[in-house]
């Protein structure tokens, strides 16, 4: 199977994964929309929903899959156009995808998923080029109430076309274990993890944010459960609303993570990727 | 809800504990090996209190803290203990006197799922207390509909584990609902996700909605609960409560007591719960609406090390 992976990094949890010649995207985002998300007290929920095509036709170009691990705007509010751009098979749960289909995705490109599936994808000699393992997760709650941001579902009928950024429901949560060969990754490794799902993967590249008051002992737990991944890259730690064309900002502490790593994973080497940096994993 | 219709347990079987009292349920006790509430306190300082309020309504109390499991006390006849079982059409009472009388405070408030005997008093004692409230999306909706602070509520889907700042955690787990009748029937199934549905009336109203079990927390003294007498195995595996609630019925799941026990490696402690008739005071004995003498005999056969609390109506236990 294949030698080398490459990972390059889109700002926040948004990456692309090229391996075996194949194009995996997560949440590809670049639009970076301003909604105040990351300055205090500016946050505006009725922020229309709006595609820089011009920005995703720069850092994006093609795709085989595309994964989604929630519904926020920040996620997956550039999926339709990538969609459609690239004919990618497009992952995410009925909320997800009844989202998607009222901002005009194409309906034959969509692959509804409920966490517990593994799939393979292939060539046209049905020569597999890498696997997606899909996990069942949760969102990360913030305040004294441990609220979720725009919370709820929208299965059953597809749902009026999504305006504002509030229209764009979490709308259940996955994860995913990409797997190209003796190279697999695994994306989503957040505070909110769901540790008996995700038990006994053992990755080669984990992808993790950073610790959240609201989850006891995240790191430990997380560590516990997948083993000491060789390499660890920190995600969504960017301020979203500076440009992608800029090095990251670093708000949501990225850097500091390398510490966290050391601690509970000291075989890990910690590779901390600026925005639109490449790192190549070879088997 | 407890299942009128389903046959294995005695559910419909009526054995009043009025004018016996614990005393002598305690002398019968002793030789099957059965501890209750109090009878063994020579605790000092009790980490958690535990106290039980009917139904799978439980109050957990520490220093710092009070937790609730399915509050529900305001205990309006439904003929859920009848022949003919529960009327779906009775209307929701919310006796907010009663509330008010057994339930001081909350901090946390669990609930495990949508029927009436353990959701329908949340809203007001939500608004009442401000505590944040755990549930699914449908849950969640239901309370939404019946007017509960909306920026209390917090929608899981099991899974999650929380830490709260006053000295506990939560692990919740996707669980299902126990299932009753010839066809293996969830009573009042379905969810409401989405939008906030028309505000429940009748009790045929609240929904099921999914159900979730827990696992709280307080730094080393844990106890498992489910709202109904089923789990998901493979869910739970490997959790070491110190005590397990379990609950008559489940006879539609095979080796459900038994099962329980192992996932949970044979608890320390494991505490009778939904057995009581609602259609009966709270403020009296608890009148038998499933058979908690055979769920003892049967947690002493699977895990004879286990300690079999039954703690009465209102009565408490220091862990």
């Amino acid at each position: 199977m294949t030698s080398e992976v490459t990972v390059r990094w889109l700002g926040t949890n948004a990456w692309e994964v090229t391996g075996n010649g194949a194009t995996v995207l997560v949440d590809p985002y670049v639009s970076r929309t301003y909604t105040g998300a990351t300055k205090t007290g500016e946050f505006n929920p009725e922020t229309k929903i709006a595609i820089d095509e011009t920005a995703v036709d720069e850092h994006i170009s093609v795709a085989d899959s595309i994964l989604i691990t929630h519904a926020h705007f920040d996620h997956i509010a550039d999926v339709p156009y990538v969609a459609e751009k690239t004919g990618a098979t497009v992952l995410g749960t009925e909320s997800h995808l009844n989202l998607l289909l009222a901002m005009d995705t194409p309906e034959t490109q969509l692959a509804q998923v409920g966490g517990g599936e593994l799939y393979r994808f292939t060539d046209e000699n049905n020569v597999e080029l890498y696997t997606v393992e899909v996990f069942r997760s949760s969102h990360g709650v913030s305040g004294k109430h441990k609220s979720l941001l725009f919370p709820g579902t929208r299965p059953g009928e597809t749902p009026k076309r999504p305006k504002r950024i509030k229209d764009l429901v979490e709308g259940g949560s996955l994860a995913y274990l990409v797997t190209f060969g003796e190279i697999s990754l695994f994306f989503n490794a957040v505070p909110s993890f769901h540790e008996r799902e995700i038990a006994g993967i053992r990755p080669t590249v984990l992808f993790m944010q950073g610790a959240n008051p609201h989850y006891p002992d995240y790191e430990e737990r997380l560590f516990a459960a997948i083993g000491q991944p060789p390499y660890v890259i920190p995600t969504h730690w960017d301020d979203f609303e500076e440009p992608l064309t800029e090095p990251a900002v670093d708000l949501f502490g990225g850097a500091a993570l390398g510490d966290t790593v050391s601690k509970y994973s000291p075989d890990s080497q910690f590779v901390l990727l600026d925005h639109l940096e490449s790192f190549t994993i070879e088997a | 809800m407890t299942e009128p219709n389903d046959p294995s347990p005695p559910i419909r079987r009526r054995g009043l504990l009025k004018g016996t009292g614990v005393a002598a349920l305690a002398a019968g006790a002793t030789a099957s090996g059965i501890a209750f509430a109090q009878s063994d306190d020579d605790a000092a300082e009790p980490a958690v209190r535990l106290r039980w309020l009917g139904t799978n309504a439980w109050e957990f109390t520490t220093p710092t803290a009070t937790v609730l499991i399915d509050p529900w006390v305001s205990r309006f006849p439904t003929g859920a203990y009848s022949p003919e079982g529960a009327d779906p059409e009775t209307e929701i009472e919310v006796h907010e006197d009663v509330i008010d009388e057994h339930l001081p405070k909350a901090e946390t408030i669990l609930v495990t799922h949508g029927h009436w005997d353990h959701i329908a008093d949340v809203p007001y004692l939500a608004g009442r207390t401000g505590a944040t409230v755990l549930g699914t999306e449908t849950h969640l909706n239901l309370l939404r509909a019946m007017d509960a602070p909306e920026d209390q509520l917090s929608q899981v889907v099991g899974g999650e584990r929380y830490e709260f700042t006053n000295g506990y955690t939560v692990e919740v787990f996707r669980s299902s609902h126990s299932a009753s009748g010839d066809h293996k029937q969830i009573a009042f199934g379905g969810t409401r996700p989405g939008k906030v549905p028309e505000r429940p009336k009748k009790i045929k109203d609240l929904v099921e909605g999914g159900s979730l079990t827990f696992l709280l927390d307080f730094g080393g003294i844990s106890f498992f609960n489910a709202g109904s007498a089923n789990f998901h195995e493979p869910e739970i595996a490997g959790i070491r409560p110190t005590a397990v609630f379990v609950q008559p019925g489940g006879g539609h799941t095979p080796r459900y007591v038994e099962r329980l026990l192992e996932a949970t490696g044979f608890p320390p402690y494991v505490i009778a719960t939904h057995w009581d008739n609602f259609d009966h005071p709270l403020t009296e004995p608890g009148v038998i609406g499933g058979d908690w003498k055979a769920l003892r005999d049967r947690v002493a056969a699977a895990s004879p090390d286990s300690e079999f609390l039954l703690i009465d109506h209102l009565e408490h236990h220091d862990f």
